[in-house]
């Protein structure tokens, strides 16, 4: 591998086993194939650019300290994702160790309103623009706490099944189904509400 | 109000994780029970909803920047890496030279006493050893050998007044 061009015209396993040699150029070129994945999740897990942006970059350093651990079990991005996701965790626990605990939580141990809500009937983001509808629902996603928003995330982007995420999240598969249930319900009051305001 | 229990059974076979049995089971309450649809289809939706939303998330920076960060700090890390992995060339030497320069006092002791020993029977003949230095005296020929090990590692050598060897 000579020229840039080859580089990009490479697929990602062959990237990877340049880079485990020692590739630094094959390692450039995963990270622009998939620095705006690893930092959207970044990003949609802590709801903070400068946050995201170290992140993501921290995740990079790592899986190139770590490229010889990886055997191919996945795609490369399922694994970079991984990391970036563990890195988020640690983040996160530790920014939680240093607050108290918030009301979301309290409304979550003691049954939350969720629960009692009346379903939203109408489809709360019909007729929306997909530019509209991500600003809304980037808006809904800041209003929840990071263990909703973690698993939501998890679950619906990372495609994580239930067992999954409590063995990633050190919680039981009851809790998060639990979790994940109350996020949606607050995604969907959250857009609705945004709909409501609208109309008015 | 439908209990919670079949609530989350309703967002589990929207997810797939009921078993086949389960899904025929809860499916049936749907189609029986409009709140029970109507939340199946209010979770159904926000989960459309929010598919493909962290594709329009970009890295806020160029290409060439956020590599730049990036390719400085594996330098870095591995530069630490190295200079941990590779000790100084006089590390290495001494790790060798003190149980050697050891072995060796003993052996040049041993080899002198044993000859001075075959030559004269009423020379007297004293070695001593202690942990920074091997001494061999002959009072005979008035020979005495002070074997010390380098670097001296005892208090004397460590004063900082060079005077105390004088």
């Amino acid at each position: 591998m000579s020229s840039k061009v080859q580089y990009s015209s490479a697929e990602d396993p062959q990237l990877v086993r340049l880079a485990q040699k020692g590739d630094s150029e094959a390692f450039e070129e995963l990270v622009a194939r998939h620095r705006d994945k690893i930092y959207a999740r970044a990003y949609t897990m802590m709801r903070n650019e400068e946050e995201a942006l170290d992140l993501s970059q921290e995740a990079w350093i790592k899986a190139w300290q770590r490229l010889v651990q990886f055997q191919g079990d996945s795609s490369f991005a399922t694994w970079m994702t991984r990391i970036v996701i563990n890195l988020c965790l640690d983040q996160l626990r530790r920014q939680k160790r240093m607050r108290s605990e918030s009301v979301d939580e309290m409304n979550e141990e003691s049954g939350g309103v969720e629960r009692q809500m009346e379903p939203v009937i109408i489809n709360p983001t019909e007729r929306l623009e997909r530019g509209e509808l991500r600003k809304r629902i980037d808006a809904a996603l800041e209003k929840l706490s990071h263990e909703h928003r973690t698993v939501l995330v998890l679950h619906e982007f990372e495609e994580m099944e239930y067992k999954e995420i409590a063995r990633t999240m050190g919680c039981s598969i009851g809790t998060i189904m639990s979790r994940l249930f109350y996020a949606r319900r607050r995604m969907a009051g959250l857009l609705a509400d945004l709909n409501r305001k609208e109309e008015l | 109000m439908i209990e919670f229990d079949l609530q989350l059974k309703i967002q589990a076979l929207l997810d797939g994780e009921l078993s086949e049995s389960e899904a025929r089971e809860v499916a049936g309450l749907i189609a029986a029970n409009p709140e029970a649809a109507a939340l199946h289809a209010e979770l159904k939706n926000t989960r459309r909803a929010m598919a493909g939303f962290e594709a329009g998330i970009k890295v806020p920076e160029a290409r060439e920047f956020y590599w730049s960060r990036i390719s400085r700090e594996i330098s870095r890390v591995e530069q630490t890496n190295s200079a941990k992995a590779t000790p100084a060339l006089w590390q290495v030497l001494s790790g060798w030279l003190k149980p050697i320069g050891a072995v060796a006092a003993v052996a040049l002791v041993g080899v002198l006493a044993w000859h001075q020993a075959a030559q004269t029977s009423d020379t007297l003949v004293t070695a001593q050893m202690d942990a920074d230095s091997i001494t061999f005296q002959n009072d005979e020929d008035g020979v005495t050998f002070v074997w010390f090990t380098y670097p001296a590692e005892n208090r004397v050598a460590n004063e900082s007044d060079l005077n105390t060897l004088n």
